[in-house]
């Protein structure tokens, strides 16, 4: 073959480097900012965020307002640990519930699952009624603005007691868990997990918005080479994976990393927690009386923006280093006994433009001592489509961040670890080994290692505001 | 390193390390001259010489340089120098007495022998030695083997697939032992120490073994750069010419490659999920560090210089390549880029399921090291075919090859400067 091809000698180099520009590009692009938050809308974010919901509120626009079923009446009801914007304590956990095999469906049942299915955005066409089996998943919420609309775990199956209210914690553990002097175990059925989730915190929300897709892949990717190429699916190594979802993004936010992007976090706290409905997420169908239709929305899109960029503008919480250069030394030692213990294979330290989060935002799988389905939004149909890998597990969960640690008591997903020594504990699956090396580990040590933790503080910037009592 | 070894006829013979173990013909005698083994890979020498053993290394035991060559053989001096050194087939015909006559060489016998390549061009040429090197049986089934075709690459090594089998074998289980030894290796475990030097040495182990390949890969890109592509070397070295073969390779890699390769790596950390276009981009990365590696290869074998790796002069070789080398370099780069998935398969699934993956990875092994003698090959014939173009050579396909077969015929060289030198130590006039 002639190497004197003319046209060949320019087509094939601009072939060759057609992709690198085109990646170049698309990085370039990507390295903007996407998103800045305005002060104005902060402000009036800031009022939403305190607003106690009543129902019809004036602010709810053309829907019902709060309701008809809610676990808190304000966003600052439950997250005030630390300032507002925090976590939150025991009493505001939400219940939530996976029934699998559920013999009863009905129409938006049957809807969700075809779309679950087909993993596309436009809902299949509803069916009617049968007897197929199913599986379901939700929120049991706390309160209800009329009694017709109360839910109880009766609804879920008649072995609970008629007018049950979700259970308390104690109820919900395993039984190795269980304080033996608590009620028994309420005796849930086979194909039924019912679990709570505790408030987290949401200072730096800002900057996970802002951590690229290709940040929280390149995590799964290092961990997967670091354990000689091992899958996310065993318990032996600590190798978390990126949780796609069906847009192409990866998720972040929530203790299953089932929301993308904070706005869409906040719409659905919005809307499952408080009962208000917005373009994004409508309101949850109380389970006992599923033919109520709201007349409108709640929210519109300026007021979920305002409440995101109130929530992007919370502060960032910081690593405080104490004063004395003792308490400063044995904090020093417990961050190094954290790397070398394997705290940090998870809880990583910087990730992208969030320094200092100490979470690699990958899920793991915890062990069945940590098992904990349900998710938001089973009714109505806005369930989240998942690629790539599927749907969370019950047993996995995002690595949460560590960040303000020391101001969101209690611990894991449901709150279960009254402090931080029981937490560490508590880790099982892939972090058993590493909380059989902290069990290991002598009483200084472990004083070092959680005086580190304990210098995780929330951001003193934040707001100490009095919370609303139900 | 070379083994010395003497003939019964008196002939110091010089055969290359890989060739250890084996049987061939003294070109004096035709008497059969069985190689030995190096003890401890070399380190200790050839073998002592077993009783009734013909071949004898060259040590205190060498029997009186007064043996004459056979007095047929085609290499019977005629320089008339007396007291010529023995050995030496173009010594004077003034000999010693000590004449035995050579025994007739088997007919099945299929060995030839082929001077070195100092002997193409003279530099080195030592009168008293002889390289040997082995022609596959199968080699005479080709019509013309003067025009080879490219699937006939695919023969010569095939008879080297146990070798590759057992290679392969040790390669995974020194790979999966060290993965082992990485996974139970605890950062704060007070036999960390333990653990590395295990590491370390199962690290060593695939290492050594890769040199030994690496030294016959080096041996086939050699002989057919110089269009030796009808011959076979074999597999096998000293543990010293392993780690040379080794820091070989790992010195043209450093030279430039790795900076690619590195990119790659780093592309593929970043980029997200994978589209085509990311695709492209890491293929066009391992095939330019592929590439770049080959060249660097090729230029090292023939100049002996590792300068010759920079970037300026692989660019330069590479715009002398026809589009052919283009088509290999692809090939290669497919050949390593698939085996590497492959291989990242199977070492994550002997976290699963052991039974299934190990197979997979000792077969990855395995065509890996027989596709890559296969395309170092092509691409040193091709390099050849290139370099006879550009010196304005007519050859179609023909090598300059001396080649002495069993039956005593000689075939010469068909290059001139060959001829001249063999003619040159017969003691007659070159034409």
């Amino acid at each position: 073959m002639k190497r004197s091809f003319g046209s060949l000698r320019v087509i094939i180099p601009v072939l060759l480097v057609l992709p690198f520009a085109y990646r170049g590009a698309s990085w370039l692009v990507r390295a903007t900012p996407q998103t800045h938050y305005d002060v104005e809308m902060a402000t009036a974010g800031r009022d939403l965020f305190v607003h106690e919901w009543t129902p019809n509120d004036p602010l709810a626009g053309g829907g019902d307002g709060l309701g008809p079923v809610f676990n808190a009446k304000s966003c600052s009801q439950c997250h005030k640990q630390g300032g507002l914007g925090g976590g939150g304590p025991l009493e505001n956990n939400v219940t939530t519930f996976t029934q699998i095999d559920n013999p009863v469906e009905d129409a938006r049942d049957a809807a969700n699952r075809a779309l679950r299915n087909t993993r596309n955005q436009q809902a299949a066409p509803a069916q009617t009624s049968g007897t197929a089996k199913g599986s379901r998943q939700g929120v049991v919420h706390k309160f209800a603005t009329d009694e017709q609309f109360a839910e109880t775990l009766f609804l879920l199956a008649p072995t609970f007691p008629k007018s049950s209210p979700p259970p308390p914690l104690s109820d919900l553990l395993p039984k190795v868990q269980r304080d033996c002097t608590t009620a028994p175990n309420i005796g849930i059925v086979t194909g039924m997990d019912v679990s709570q989730r505790n408030t987290p915190a949401l200072f730096g929300a800002d900057l996970i918005d802002a951590i690229p897709d290709e940040t929280i892949i390149a995590n799964e990717r290092a961990e997967r080479l670091k354990w000689a190429l091992a899958d996310s699916d065993t318990d032996d190594y600590p190798v978390g994976r990126a949780l796609r979802l069906v847009d192409g993004h990866v998720g972040r936010f929530g203790w299953k990393a089932q929301t993308t992007t904070l706005g869409g976090f906040v719409r659905a706290a919005c809307a499952n927690e408080l009962g208000l409905g917005n373009p994004s997420q409508p309101q949850p169908v109380s389970m006992a009386k599923r033919d109520y239709k709201a007349p409108g929305l709640d929210l519109t899109n300026e007021q979920c923006d305002q409440l995101t960029a109130y929530v992007g503008t919370l502060g960032h919480p910081v690593e405080e280093v104490p004063d004395s250069p003792a308490l400063a030394h044995q904090a020093a030692e417990g961050k190094k006994r954290f790397d070398l213990i394997g705290c940090s294979d998870c809880h990583k330290q910087d990730v992208g433009p969030a320094k200092g989060i100490y979470s690699d935002l990958l899920l793991h799988r915890m062990g069945q001592t940590l098992v904990g389905g349900g998710t938001y939004g089973d009714l109505p149909p806005n369930l989240p489509d998942f690629a790539e890998g599927g749907a969370p597990q019950s047993s996995e969960w995002r690595t949460p961040p560590l960040w303000g640690v020391a101001d969101s008591a209690p611990y894991l997903h449901d709150g279960r670890a009254a402090d931080l020594n029981q937490a560490i504990e508590l880790h099982a699956g892939q972090a058993k080994s590493v909380a059989d090396k902290y069990k290991q580990l002598k009483w200084e040590q472990k004083e070092e290692l959680l005086a580190f933790l304990r210098t995780l503080r929330a951001p003193k910037s934040a707001e100490r505001d009095s919370q609303p009592q139900l | 390193m070379a083994i010395d070894v003497v003939c019964e006829c008196g002939k110091r013979l010089k055969a290359p390390d890989w060739m250890a173990g084996r049987s061939t013909q003294c070109p004096a005698c035709w008497n059969s001259v069985s190689i030995p083994r190096p003890r401890l890979f070399g380190l200790l020498g050839p073998a002592k010489q077993k009783r009734g053993e013909s071949p004898r290394p060259a040590d205190a035991n060498t029997p009186p340089p007064d043996a004459a060559p056979a007095a047929n053989s085609s290499f019977r001096p005629s320089n008339g120098q007396p007291g010529a050194p023995v050995g030496d087939p173009f010594a004077g015909e003034g000999r010693s007495t000590a004449f035995i006559k050579p025994k007739q060489p088997p007919k099945n016998r299929k060995t030839t022998f082929v001077p070195t390549r100092a002997l193409c061009n003279g530099d080195d040429y030592q009168p008293n030695s002889v390289m040997l090197r082995t022609q596959p049986r199968w080699v005479k089934l080709i019509s013309d083997r003067s025009k080879q075709q490219w699937y006939h690459s695919l023969a010569f090594p095939f008879e080297k697939l146990p070798i590759f089998l057992r290679l392969g074998l040790l390669q995974s289980v020194l790979t999966t032992a060290a993965l082992i030894l990485w996974l139970s290796m605890e950062r704060d475990s007070p036999h960390k120490a333990q653990f590395v030097g295990c590491l370390f040495v199962c690290l060593c182990g695939v290492l050594f073994v890769l040199g030994h390949t690496f030294h016959y890969f080096n041996a086939i890109l050699e002989m057919a750069c110089h269009g030796k592509i009808q011959y076979e070397p074999g597999i096998g070295c000293t543990a010293v010419g392993a780690l040379v073969s080794c820091g070989h390779w790992l010195s043209c890699l450093l030279a430039g490659p790795v900076l690619l390769f590195a990119a790659a790596v780093g592309f593929w950390l970043y980029c997200g999920d994978l589209t085509i276009i990311d695709w492209s981009i890491l293929v066009e990365l391992c095939l330019a560090a592929v590439g770049w590696w080959l060249i660097a290869l090729l230029l090292t074998n023939l100049d002996d210089s590792v300068r010759v790796a920079s970037p300026v002069h692989v660019v330069a070789t590479a715009l002398t390549m026809p589009w052919e080398f283009a088509g290999l370099t692809v090939l290669a780069s497919a050949v390593f880029l698939g085996h590497l998935l492959v291989a990242g398969y199977a070492i994550g699934q002997l976290h699963v399921t052991p039974l299934t993956a190990f197979p997979l990875l000792w077969v990855c092994w395995s065509s890996g090291f027989y596709l890559t003698a296969f395309t170092f090959r092509r691409i040193g014939l091709t390099y050849y075919r290139a370099q006879q173009r550009l010196v304005g050579r007519k050859h179609t396909g023909a090598m300059p090859v001396v080649a002495l077969r069993h039956q005593g015929d000689i075939q010469e060289e068909r290059s001139r400067e060959s001829v001249t030198l063999v003619q040159q130590h017969l003691g007659r006039p070159s034409k």
